[in-house]
């Protein structure tokens, strides 16, 4: 049963007086419980691809089902509900929220939830006790390394307990060691069923995806092979 | 946690920002309760002050001819003319509104006659006209014996007597101690003598021909003091001189305006100024309000969150602003007017200062609110 369904999705960009085509004609489907890596060169469409799936980017043409919900037929307001309660993005270091600590960060999908304060805290802590920063809870960003606030980034993605995860090159800046933990946690996270997407470039991280999108030109080849 | 407690950790770790938008609240706060307070303490000084100048109510008996008239009050010319008497004087000063008045001048008319001329002679309080008549000058010295007079300045003329002669009314010698200067009204043509002693004279012990009275009106309509009088009076009529209160309530309403729009002018650079520090916030915040809009933050979310710093910026600054401006009005009023009594630190006007900075804080924050919600989500993706 997939869970992600792209129907001839087109993204143009306004380039000048023209149009670019950074996405032309896109079909393809997305069962639950996947762990997809979205590869190929730099310009060709990867983040394009991520955005649009995280109801961030609405297509030129063509539609998107998540869930059987036509995603960009909401409103402003319930895609942005849509996106609270569907999708967990991670963003690279430099998108924590610098004045609020570790913990508050986490914390920030909750903070517009129903959850009364206790539970937002139990489970915000758990999700930072989960990726290993239990003792770092009021630390602010500017006071953690790369590989922790990647690790902020992930807690503040899964609190909420989306069905999927969306990640742009989360180990971009990270050196390999560091890399492969921030790879085990996605792996593990998608080992409860959570559905994983991430751009990377790294070929490192071919053995933890189980399938591969190859981003060329604006057109997607889908491999169940890293190529 | 809440958006409250965002907004809240936002001005308090960045404390350089809060400062200056903190500042600018307290200082526009501070100008404006500065300046309302010193204005109204001035006006009501001023309102006061005019007060004192003279009588605003006028007590007369209800019937009256047109023989001799002293303030469109006539002197009958038969013996039992004083209408009023001493009670209903009194009487006067225990309306609910007793506070209200400063000074009560009760006065008998006799019409008389000297050196073939016929004249009134007025008995008068001294002490109580003095304070009634602030502007009269007098060549000499006001009478306070029985047996001493004031008088106009034309009948003085006509008479021709001067400080020092005698005048003899009604068998009675009387010393003349002072002339009045020219008013170019009744006032001119006058004799004024001790109250009793005309009384006395003229076996009208006990009564009174008309009645002024000098009341603050500043706290209160004075339509309301000249119904109490009445009420106490029944068989009086009770004349508001209007042209008094009229002079009065423009300088008052003069002084008014002049502090609101002053105050307001200053809130309104405020207001400006603060709108102009949160929106270079909210354009230097771009990444972290797209951040949240993409974790699912509403544009309402985002609008709170500006809107609640706003609040937070004015109420604090509120408080600072109304401590301030009032301690500055103090020191103001006493460096300026050192007579005056004390400013008084009430409830009421303190909360209606923090109510309204808080106001002026969630109002600067409308413009920035609305800007920081219209921003995109995807703008944060773009580079990553
Ligand atoms: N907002 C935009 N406006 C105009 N052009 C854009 C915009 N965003 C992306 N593009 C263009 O669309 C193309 C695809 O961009 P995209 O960011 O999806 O590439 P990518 O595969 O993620 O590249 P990289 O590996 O360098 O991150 C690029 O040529 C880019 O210049
Ligand atoms: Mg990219």
């Amino acid at each position: 049963m997939s869970l992600i369904k792209l129907l001839e999705i087109e993204k143009n960009y306004p380039d000048g007086l023209g149009e670019f085509k950074a996405l032309k004609k896109v079909s393809v489907s997305i069962d639950s419980g996947e762990f997809i890596a979205i590869t190929g060169p730099s310009g060709s469409g990867k983040s394009t691809l991520l955005t649009i799936l995280g109801v961030l980017n609405p297509p030129s043409k063509g539609q998107i089902y998540i869930d059987d919900i036509d995603v960009y037929s909401l409103s402003g307001d319930r895609q942005a509900d849509f996106r609270q309660t569907y999708i967990g993005f991670v963003f690279q270091d430099l998108h924590l929220v610098p004045y609020l600590t570790a913990l508050e960060n986490v914390l920030l999908p909750l903070a517009i939830s129903l959850y009364p304060g206790k539970e937002q805290k139990k489970m915000a802590k758990e999700v930072l006790n989960r990726v290993g920063l239990g003792d770092k809870y009021h630390r602010l960003p500017g006071k953690l390394s790369g590989g922790e606030k990647s690790r902020v980034a992930i807690a503040r993605a899964i609190v909420n307990k989306p069905r999927i995860i969306l990640a742009d090159e989360p180990t971009g800046s990270l050196d390999s060691g560091t890399g492969n933990e921030i790879m085990k946690l996605f792996q593990s996270l998608n080992n409860e069923g959570i559905t994983v997407i991430l751009v990377t470039h790294n070929n490192e991280n071919k053995k933890y995806v189980k399938k591969n999108f190859l981003v060329r030109d604006g057109l997607i080849e889908v491999n169940q092979k890293w190529v | 946690m809440k958006i409250e407690t965002i907004a809240l950790k936002h001005l308090l770790r960045s404390k350089k920002q809060f400062f200056i938008l903190f500042a600018s609240i307290v200082l526009s706060m501070t100008l404006a309760v500065l300046l309302f307070v010193v204005v109204d303490k001035l006006k009501t000084d001023a309102g006061n002050s005019f007060d004192e100048i003279g009588a605003n109510i006028l007590v007369v008996p209800e019937t009256s001819s047109r023989d001799l008239t002293y303030e469109s009050v006539t002197a009958h010319n038969s013996n039992n003319r004083g209408v009023f008497s001493s009670r209903d004087y009194i009487s006067i000063n225990t309306i609910e509104r007793r506070d209200n008045i400063a000074t009560v001048a009760p006065k008998i008319l006799q019409p008389v006659s000297y050196q073939n001329l016929d004249f009134i002679l007025a008995g008068i309080y001294f002490q109580f006209e003095k304070e009634i008549k602030k502007w009269w000058r007098i060549e000499g010295e006001w009478p306070f014996r029985e047996n001493e007079v004031l008088l106009g300045y034309k009948i003085a003329g006509s008479l021709n007597e001067k400080n020092g002669d005698e005048l003899l009314i009604s068998g009675k010698s009387f010393l003349v101690t002072g002339i009045l200067t020219e008013q170019g009204t009744e006032e001119d043509e006058i004799v004024y003598a001790n109250i009793m002693t005309v009384q006395n004279l003229f076996g009208l012990e006990d009564k009174i021909s008309f009645i002024e009275v000098a009341a603050y009106c500043t706290t209160c309509p004075i339509e309301e003091i000249a119904r109490q009088i009445s009420e106490k009076i029944p068989d009086a009529s009770v004349i508001i001189m209007a042209e008094a209160v009229k002079t009065r309530e423009n300088t008052i309403d003069k002084f008014a305006s002049f502090s609101i729009v002053f105050s307001v002018v200053i809130l309104i650079l405020g207001f400006a100024i603060v709108s102009l520090m949160m929106i270079t916030s909210v354009n230097h915040r771009t990444k972290e309000i797209e951040i949240l809009r993409s974790i699912g933050y509403r544009k309402a979310h985002i609008a709170d969150l500006i809107l609640v710093e706003g609040a937070i910026t004015g109420l604090l600054g509120g408080i600072a602003g109304y401590l301030i401006g009032m301690s500055g009005a103090v020191q103001t009023i006493k460096a300026i007017m050192p007579a005056a009594s004390n400013i008084k630190w009430d409830m009421i006007p303190a909360v209606y200062a923090i109510l309204i900075s808080t106001l002026l804080g969630v109002l600067s924050g409308i413009i920035p609110a609305v800007k920081a919600a219209s921003m995109e989500p995807i703008e944060s993706i773009k580079r990553i």
